[in-house]
């Protein structure tokens, strides 16, 4: 990626508290592996802060704990620090109850802007970096053999990789909403339903 | 390649997951994802073996350190807890528990991987050593690769070194199981082949 675009990225961070050059130390100075987490950060959130919603009307401190931390440890991946101390601070204190009941607010609207920002710099600036994906020799019967095998194997990526290649190059085109289907089970690590709906193909 | 090393990862958050999957996959590695302890050990109990675990400890209804204990009741594969608890007391207990490092989150990349390389090169010396039994005990390749159509993984290994005559013990030791692991499976092998005897699994894979 050109260094002014990096440039502008760090600034445009920066002013939300979020730190590019901190992110990028972890990340060994790999950009497209900086993006991947942005990326992955932003896909989980709904799901992250529904499950943080639940744990706290359900008073399930220690779940509002355990979902602090992981915040605390992906914020600061990421470089955002704001959410960090937010974050940090929750985790220390979530045996707090007035703690929390005062602070879970504030934490919420960091974590949601935090996530709009890094959204944001996605939507901008992710198609400078090009990254292609892999390639396979497959046919439509060949690649369910293997896709069962990784699957079985619990090798979630390698799995995911054929299938978005396999929908991608239009392999088995009838299948798609199977296929994608089967992507969706493996992105929450259900294997067993992976494998059922593979089996129905 | 690294590919010939299976890496194991625990944790229940699936952003912290997938990032240390993709980046241990672009390096290489084969890599094993579980969102909880219990789905890892259930792997395991069917004959998943990996070559080394990385395990987060903050996770609900199994911890790391539970999710630690189980897990040696089955196999005696190296483990690293990769968390984001940097505080002493958890290091501590970690590393008390038998863990072969403790590494927190948010990790450097390089060093992560040079990490995993350096504690993956002692399995190194382990294949080499083993690679030399396999040509001492002329092994029929007929009957390995029946054995092999046969046997899950963990069974054909424990097979192939109660064929050259290695103890339950010496066996848990070689391929990092536990001795009661080791005996579970040398049962079932027994079973599949219908034999009762030790010596007798020599037939089925030496020449």
């Amino acid at each position: 990626m050109d260094k002014d675009i990096i440039e502008k990225i760090r600034s445009f961070l920066e002013e939300q508290s979020i730190f590019l050059c901190d992110g990028l130390t972890y990340m060994s100075d790999d950009i497209a592996q900086y993006f991947e987490g942005c990326r992955l950060f932003v896909e989980y959130y709904n799901r992250n802060i529904e499950s943080f919603r639940a744990a706290y009307s359900a008073c399930d401190y220690d779940a509002v704990r355990i979902l602090a931390h992981s915040v605390k440890s992906n914020a600061n991946s990421l470089g955002a620090v704001k959410l960090y101390i937010h974050a940090r601070q929750l985790e220390d204190n979530a045996d707090n109850k007035p703690y929390v009941d005062n602070s879970v607010d504030d934490f919420i609207a960091v974590w949601q802007q935090t996530a709009v920002v890094i959204k944001d710099v996605i939507d901008k600036y992710s198609h400078f970096i090009i990254k292609p994906g892999p390639s396979y020799d497959l046919d439509k019967d060949t690649y369910r053999k293997q896709l069962h095998s990784y699957i079985c194997r619990f090798e979630r990526k390698q799995a995911i990789d054929i299938l978005r290649y396999v929908i991608d190059n239009n392999i088995d085109c009838e299948s798609t909403p199977r296929l994608e289907q089967i992507i969706r089970h493996l992105e929450e690590l259900d294997y067993d339903n992976a494998l059922k709906t593979l089996k129905e193909l | 390649m690294n590919t010939e090393y299976k890496l194991m990862i625990i944790d229940d958050d699936i952003t912290s997951l997938t990032s240390s999957e993709n980046i241990l996959t672009e390096a290489g590695y084969t890599v094993s994802v579980f969102k909880s302890g219990a789905q890892a050990i259930s792997a395991i109990t069917t004959g998943l073996c990996p070559d080394l675990i990385l395990l987060d400890i903050a996770m609900p209804d199994m911890n790391g350190y539970d999710t630690f204990t189980h897990i040696r009741e089955h196999i005696n594969t190296p483990i690293i807890f990769l968390t984001g608890a940097d505080d002493t007391a958890s290091e501590l207990t970690g590393l008390k528990l038998g863990a072969m490092d403790y590494i927190t989150k948010p990790f450097v990349k390089e060093i992560l991987l040079a990490r995993i390389n350096a504690h993956l090169s002692t399995i190194d010396l382990y294949k080499n050593a083993a690679s030399a039994a396999n040509v001492a005990a002329e092994f029929d390749s007929d009957k390995l690769a029946s054995m092999e159509k046969l046997l899950t993984e963990s069974e054909y290994n424990v097979g192939k070194l109660i064929a050259m005559g290695y103890s339950n013990q010496e066996i848990a030791e070689q391929l990092c199981f536990s001795y009661s692991y080791v005996k579970k499976i040398a049962y079932r092998i027994f079973d599949k082949l219908d034999i009762s005897k030790r010596y007798e699994i020599r037939d089925f894979f030496l020449k």
